[in-house]
């Protein structure tokens, strides 16, 4: 994941604007999630800022985009006189699970316990601040640690030396974020999505206007949708979904073995006829036509704590 | 990955990781099955996807596909035949061929 920090006495505003998000006197320690938008309204990036101060946010950005995220934000913060300051030093450790709160309670101390889900705390370990926040791309209670990255091995190690903590990568982080119904940069999101078209609402909240506000497809002809593969096998990107008729209807864009529900799960972008949920599909998987069905982008209730 | 890799002796293997067993009574019919090292890189294998009792294959053709959580993996036949049986318990249990790939975990006799 990248790192930056964004400041300036307008940086609300400024966040306002480059986001289709309402930053204008958010709290601080709270974080948000959402997306750089260009001015089709095209997804840029999906990303967290969280509020470190007054005039300052930490954001993450999705490591594939960085350096586009960069030049973007570099050209937009001039318009608003604020700063960015890239924070290449900095490693990003996520710990996610049931555990997670009890383990770093114990490594960094018990105010973790309190903290809102989507809120950010600095911390110190080794006599180095840290910036601890309680999100994630999982449905879990857990936490992502920012931390320079003289000390990442060490916080790392001493992780590890708990029985309840083990490595995992991104299949794991993959199959999860499908059974939360996350969007993954890349397959969900693109600069060629309009954002109308991406589930995501819950995101506008920006009273003013912001970059590619004109360009919002407030009737899209396709949409973000979940797909349950209902026969036996497992579904994939880039599979075909056809209608009874065997037109093609849609796409997946992300798919793979739910192990929670043990069945084949996935999103797609599918065109607005058939995005209802319930409604029966097909997949084309490997030549042959299995029985699918249209589902809310969610398949299981998430197990975050409360926010602020 | 650690652990060493079973075989068992008096199967043939394939480079693609397949083993062949004979019968005992009838030299012409064969077990096919995948080795332990396959079901280890595949991990946990969630559908297999069988052919059926009676059909025909060359050395080469697709026999049968297997998934795992992370991919698909192809079994290619390794000697001509025609399907005399199928393991259909592996339909509700795909995960006997990670636990006994050898025993419980065979796909087909041909």
């Amino acid at each position: 994941m990248g790192q930056v920090v964004l400041s300036g006495d307008n940086i609300e505003e400024f966040l306002s604007y480059i986001t289709p998000t309402n930053f204008c006197k958010n709290e601080l320690y709270k974080s948000k999630y959402t997306t750089l938008l260009n001015d089709k309204c095209g997804v840029i990036d999906d990303i967290i800022a969280s509020k470190i101060s007054a005039k300052k946010y930490h954001i993450v950005l999705n490591a594939a985009r960085k350096e586009i995220d960069i030049m973007w934000l570099d050209k937009q913060a001039k318009n608003f006189l604020c700063q960015l300051e890239l924070k290449n030093n900095l490693c990003l450790i996520a710990i996610q699970g049931k555990y997670s709160a009890k383990i770093l309670a114990e490594i960094l101390g018990n105010e973790v316990n309190e903290m809102p889900y989507m809120s950010v705390k600095e911390l110190s370990f080794k006599e180095r601040n840290i910036l601890l926040s309680r999100t994630g791309y999982t449905g879990e209670d857990g936490f992502e640690i920012s931390l320079a990255s003289e000390i990442a091995a060490d916080f790392w190690q001493i992780l590890s030396a708990y029985k309840e903590v083990k490595p995992i990568g991104l299949g794991a982080r993959d199959s999860l974020r499908l059974e939360m119904g996350y969007p993954l940069y890349g397959h969900e999101l693109s600069e060629d999505i309009n954002l109308g078209e991406s589930s995501l609402r819950w995101i506008i909240s920006s009273n003013d206007n912001f970059i590619g506000k004109s360009s919002l497809n407030m009737s899209p002809l396709k949409k973000r949708v979940g797909v349950k593969l209902l026969d036996k096998g497992v579904a994939r990107e880039k599979m075909l979904l056809k209608n009874g008729e065997g037109e093609e209807i849609g796409i997946l864009t992300s798919a793979g073995y739910s192990p929670s529900l043990d069945c084949s799960i996935g999103q797609a972008r599918v065109n607005i006829e058939y995005a209802k949920a319930e409604t029966e599909v097909f997949v084309e998987l490997r030549g042959k036509l299995k029985k699918a069905k249209i589902t809310n982008i969610a398949f299981m209730p998430n197990k975050t704590k409360k926010t602020f | 990955m650690g652990n060493e890799t079973k075989i068992v002796e008096n199967f043939r293997y394939t480079k693609e990781h397949e083993w062949l067993s004979r019968e005992e009574n009838n030299d012409n019919i064969v077990k096919i099955g995948i080795t332990d090292f396959a079901q280890n890189s595949l991990g946990d294998i969630v559908h297999i996807d069988l052919p059926s009792e009676g059909d025909s294959f060359d050395v080469g053709d697709e026999i049968a596909v297997v998934e795992s959580a992370k991919s698909a993996s192809e079994i290619y036949c390794p000697v001509s035949g025609t399907i005399i049986e199928v393991n259909d318990c592996l339909d509700s249990h795909p995960e006997k061929v990670n636990e006994s790939p050898y025993e419980e975990g065979w796909l087909v006799r041909l």
